[in-house]
């Protein structure tokens, strides 16, 4: 469905992405793991269009998207869920929702979606005259994903969809995001720092270290790679060292 | 007196014009413009022009809002690179360079300005009295007003309030932003050209010194005190601003200190303005 080869990006003078590689099939939920710079969401922008690819290349379905305008990309199906949960504070949850299907024209359905979004996401539902802003940070980021669905996407990008959010709340989404590719058969692409959440949910993952990706494969088979242990899971430390 | 009272009036609604198209830009989809005079400058100046080439008024009124909107072009497709304050000093720029062309051209009569220009008449039906001239300008306004609180409700203005809360995230939402950007200076400048125009045919005479740039920090100012964003808010605040001077006209020699002290206290008790929702730090140096 979605193919990235050998891509590079550059901001200035920094080399961000030095030639990654990485493909999700349909139906899939693929994970990318990787720590603080390790250019995991300039890689999630390249795809989206929203930062300029040097080289390589990204097709989606067959088709090279990589100098396609980010809308385009929008309509040929790729959401983008930003990180930090860049929801419109000051405009109604939603317009942030109606936004979120911004480049649809069946304007019926789109009505039929938000009543889905609110199903999907209760806490939505009753505060859909409120201003976005003042949700709170569970509810925020859970607006910004039901407003990545209005587009109808068929690859979802999902950018740290758990930052700062207390564990139950991270769990509730997660539920969501399963739910989502399970019921609904949405590819999905994650970044995620937590390493432990990730490798749990997805099939398949790939690790990404300033901007190179070092290990890629099945998630049962990353979490018993002793360098994921160590540099990720923190656990079994003396395991490995001695 | 009632010619003086209905003077005021028809210069309140022209800034209310002013102010209406400038808060599109800056309240609805966050372009702060420094230059906004300019726009009315070219609008009056092209009527003008064309009045006194020999063209009715009727076209003469719609072609000045088209040539405007031509030169917000010409601004925005260079300058929409820039954001926020960057934008602001370009805009500043523009609005420096249009008083200094307007001064210098032979054709716009230079620093003496354009003399003569007739008075509007709509049909062959004159508009030279006062209260015909209120009224034709008062439904132009209307009709600014009505399709400006539509545009706004529309997926057009959903665009500019999501590019001006964040134009990056704009983006992720498949939002052309460069596009609506520039869709944005169109319709603001072609509304302020208008307004130069109907100002043109009132006063019969127009100098480029009326155009600079404390009459566009004016129009941001009605903007700000009205509110950032709101329609009423923009009429409330042209209508306070041009009125104020008058009221204080017995306090001549103090009449700037009133002034000023009102909108320092403005600021402070209510820095959203009379009608608005944001304040200026929303729209202005605000991080990324």
């Amino acid at each position: 469905m979605l193919v990235v080869s050998n891509l590079h990006c550059y901001y200035g003078r920094i080399h961000a992405l030095k030639g990654i590689s990485l493909h999700v099939k349909s139906g899939e939920i693929v994970v990318l793991i990787g720590g603080n710079g390790a250019g995991k969401s300039t890689a999630l922008k390249a795809i989206s269009g929203i930062v300029q690819a040097a080289s390589g290349t990204v097709t989606f379905n067959n088709n090279d998207i990589t100098h396609v305008s980010p809308d385009k990309i929008v309509m040929a199906g790729i959401s983008h869920v930003p990180e930090g949960r860049r929801i419109f504070p000051r405009l109604t949850v939603e317009d942030n929702l109606l936004l979120g299907a911004f480049t649809r024209r069946d304007s019926s359905e789109i009505k039929k979606d938000m009543e889905k979004m609110k199903e999907l996401f209760p806490v939505l539902a009753n505060r859909s005259k409120q201003y976005a802003g003042t949700l709170s940070g569970g509810e925020q980021q859970m607006l910004a994903i039901a407003r990545g669905l209005m587009s109808r996407p068929s690859l979802l990008l999902l950018d740290e969809p758990t930052m700062g959010l207390a564990p139950v709340i991270a769990q509730d989404i997660y539920r969501q995001v399963i739910y989502l590719n399970e019921e609904q058969g949405l590819a999905i692409l994650i970044v995620e720092q937590n390493a432990r959440i990730a490798l749990g949910l997805a099939e398949r993952g790939y690790i990404i270290e300033t901007g190179r990706i070092v290990l890629e494969g099945n998630c049962r088979e990353l979490k018993q790679s002793n360098e994921i242990k160590r540099a990720y899971l923190g656990k079994d430390y003396r395991e490995v060292w001695e | 007196m009632t010619a003086y009272i209905l003077h005021v009036c028809i210069i309140m609604v022209l800034f209310s014009m002013l102010s209406l198209s400038l808060n599109i830009a800056v309240g609805m989809t966050g372009l702060v413009s420094l230059g906004h005079a300019a726009f009315f400058g070219i609008g009056a100046y092209a009527s003008g022009l064309m009045m006194l080439c020999g063209l009715p008024f009727e076209v003469s009124l719609v072609l000045s809002g088209i040539v405007t909107s031509v030169f917000g072009i010409i601004l925005a497709v260079p300058s929409l690179r820039v954001k926020d304050d960057y934008l602001a000093i370009v805009t500043l720029g523009f609005g420096i360079i249009a008083v200094i062309i307007l001064m210098n051209m032979d054709i716009t009569g230079g620093p003496d300005g354009l003399t003569g220009i007739p008075p509007a008449s709509v049909f062959g039906v004159a508009l030279t009295s006062k209260p015909v001239y209120f009224a034709f300008c008062s439904s132009i306004l209307a009709i600014m007003v009505l399709t400006t609180s539509r545009l706004k409700a529309s997926k057009v203005g959903r665009a500019w309030a999501a590019i001006r809360d964040n134009d990056t995230v704009a983006m992720f939402m498949g939002i052309n932003i460069y596009y609506y950007k520039v869709l944005c200076i169109v319709i603001s400048s072609f509304w302020a050209g208008i307004a130069g125009s109907l100002y043109a045919h009132y006063t019969g005479y127009i100098n480029p010194m009326t155009f600079g740039m404390q009459t566009s920090i004016m129009i941001l100012a009605m903007v700000v005190l009205g509110g950032i964003g709101s329609i009423p808010g923009s009429i409330i605040g042209a209508s306070v601003l041009v009125l104020l001077p008058e009221l204080l006209r017995r306090f001549e020699a103090h009449q700037g200190i009133f002034y000023g002290a009102l909108l320092v206290t403005m600021m402070v008790l209510r820095p959203q303005g009379i009608m608005g929702r944001m304040k200026v730090t929303d729209i202005f140096a605000r991080g990324s």
